[in-house]
């Protein structure tokens, strides 16, 4: 039954058939089924509709941004957090200079005080409580109160961090160590050794203990400083102890603990058998939408662990061409096809979007997917998709064999 | 480039990451462009903007929830640079034609191309229309036929009910058509 005045008709012809709810739909079909002029309008509205299509895309698909963006947009963000630098360093010199007047007059109180006892020779006295952890970091394994060790009784390790515990061979561990700020030298420098079954080092590290390679947010604290340690492990498959240590570069004495020892151990890690890289490429020839088919697909390596790297190639053929500047979506979904996961990409590392492709092109996509770090254990599948970043429109495929990712 | 999950993207990013910043203005730059230059109309200036809305957007990662998607979080933030982009451009407008009353001047028009098609002369009309619009009329017009969001999308990025979107788009509609027939 007709239940739409020739009014609303039109404004549900405005605003789309296929965006009005289905009671509406069904009333405006059975509207233009009894009204030869609202039919002849619906058809000159879908002809105003894709006439405004073709004519926005004819006026702007043909632009693209200028691929100096990137830079520019980094070195607007450098000078912004210098900008804001400047402002907090301006507050903190009033800070300070308020300060340095307070604790002038306590120094002055405290050397008229010590004018009458003994001074004791020797180093400085070290606090038993270490700070707070840097904000934003949760180190892995953070001192007792005492600290993890005193280094000739100046120096205080007050705890590290180590990303992973488990590597592949040539991976970098990067290790951070947190330090007690007001005793440091800082021309000491410490060693990394790595040390095998027999306890015997295999691999070394000697940097300065306080270095300028660590992010400026974990040396936030005063109380504290960071010095990381990058130690690249060239080492075959196996359990290595790390063991830390410090020296004094000038005179090549080493610090020792206060049990005697001339290093502490930090932890054991494992390093991993290489996996075998596989080059097989596997045929798909999926068709997506009209335009563009997924022609095969290469994974390098389907057993991983947390953190490590997916690295995925596709190859696309290129059917029709397409103004649609398409994404490439890759999830990663697990045993109950939950999505835990998820990569949106211009093809080709940006640089190939899909509006450049041409019929008959071959395009060679290479993804590296950083898998999360905390991704718990257990067999993972990659769903491969196109997505239209504006509509919102996906095209997924479906693999006859899916990809698996098998996590440790 | 090592790409990583959207929502770890942004955390990395928040923590001041810079390789992740940069991956996310890869990433993320052709899509804010596209909307820049639809609403601009001007591939240079969309350029601009287009860095404008990914320094402001890195700038207030801390207030995307994750409530709705990244990316009509970041359709909404690229709307406003724009729109701030549009004032700007019709103040100097304002200024320039005031400058022209007080000295006499007059607007130079082109000289029309005496070979125009019927589909130019058509599509030009048409444009003519769109142009016409007023501003949220006018982008639910080009988010809906250029970028083919839903209208619950349109509703998200305008900060409008979906109910406003499509009186919107009916009135634009309206409008469009009562222009065109106006000739």
């Amino acid at each position: 039954m007709d239940t739409l005045t020739h009014e609303q008709g039109r404004a549900y012809l405005h605003i789309g058939r296929e965006q009005l709810e289905t009671g509406e739909q069904a009333a405006l079909d059975a509207h233009l089924a009894g009204c030869v002029d609202c039919r002849v309008y619906a058809a000159e509205v879908a002809v105003r509709q894709m006439n405004l299509t073709r004519l926005m895309q004819t006026r702007w698909s043909r632009h693209h941004p200028s691929p100096a963006i990137n830079e520019r947009v980094q070195s607007r963000l450098r000078r912004k957090k210098w900008g804001q630098r400047f402002w907090n360093l301006t507050g903190s010199l009033a800070a300070t200079a308020a300060l340095a007047a307070l604790l002038v007059g306590l120094g002055w109180l405290v050397w008229m005080d010590k004018l009458t006892r003994p001074v004791p020779t020797g180093q400085a006295a070290i606090p038993t409580q270490p700070g707070p952890p840097p904000s934003g970091r949760s180190p892995a394994h953070w001192s007792t109160p005492a600290g993890l060790a005193t280094f000739g009784d100046t120096v205080k390790l007050l705890g590290y961090t180590l990303a992973a515990e488990t590597f592949n061979p040539n991976d970098v561990a990067e290790i951070t160590g947190y330090w007690q700020s007001r005793v440091l030298s800082p021309t000491y420098h410490i060693f990394v050794f790595a040390l095998d079954a027999n306890a015997a080092p295999v691999a070394q590290v000697d940097l300065p203990l306080l270095n300028d390679t660590c992010r400026p947010a974990s040396q936030r604290s005063g109380e504290m400083l960071a010095g990381c340690y990058p130690f690249p492990l060239s080492l075959p498959a196996g359990r290595y102890q790390l063991a830390l240590g410090v020296y004094d570069p000038a005179s090549g004495a080493h610090l020792n603990t206060a049990s005697g020892e001339m290093m502490v151990i930090l932890t054991t890690i494992e390093v991993r058998e290489t996996q075998p890289r596989s080059n097989e490429a596997h045929p798909v020839n999926i068709l997506l939408g009209d335009s563009v088919a997924l022609l095969s697909y290469r994974l390098a390596a389907s057993h991983l662990g947390p953190g490590e790297v997916i690295d995925l190639a596709l190859s696309w053929g290129v059917e029709a061409p397409t103004s649609v500047d398409y994404t490439v979506s890759i999830h990663l979904l697990d045993a109950q096809d939950k999505l835990v996961a998820q990569v949106e990409a211009t093809p080709v590392n940006g640089t190939r979007p899909t509006s450049t492709w041409r019929p008959g092109e071959v395009i060679a996509d290479p993804y590296l997917f950083k898998l999360p770090d905390s991704l718990p254990p257990g067999e993972y599948h990659l769903m491969l998709g196109l997505d239209d970043p504006v509509s919102g429109a996906r095209q997924f495929t479906t693999l006859e064999t899916p990809i698996t990712i098998e996590v440790k | 480039m090592i790409y990583m999950d959207t929502a770890q993207l942004v955390n990395r990013c928040r923590e001041g990451d810079s390789l992740a910043v940069e991956a996310l203005v890869r990433t993320y730059k052709p899509l804010v462009y596209r909307l820049a230059v639809s609403i601009l109309d001007d591939p240079a200036e969309a350029d601009e903007a287009t860095q404008d809305a990914l320094v402001a957007a890195l700038g207030k990662l801390h207030s995307f929830r994750g409530e709705a998607k990244f990316t009509t979080w970041l359709y909404t933030i690229t709307l406003n640079v724009c729109r701030g982009r549009l004032r700007k451009r019709h103040a100097r407008s304002r200024l320039l034609d005031r400058v022209w009353a007080v000295f006499g001047w007059q607007d130079v028009v082109a000289p029309q191309p005496e070979q125009t098609t019927l589909q130019e002369e058509q599509e030009g009309r048409l444009w003519q229309a769109v142009v016409a619009l007023d501003e949220r009329r006018r982008e639910t017009i080009i988010l809906r036929y250029y970028h083919e969001l839903t209208l619950t999308e349109i509703g998200q990025v305008l900060g409008v009910s979906e109910r406003t979107i499509r009186t919107w788009l009916h009135s634009a509609h309206e409008q469009m058509r009562t222009f065109l027939e106006r000739d």
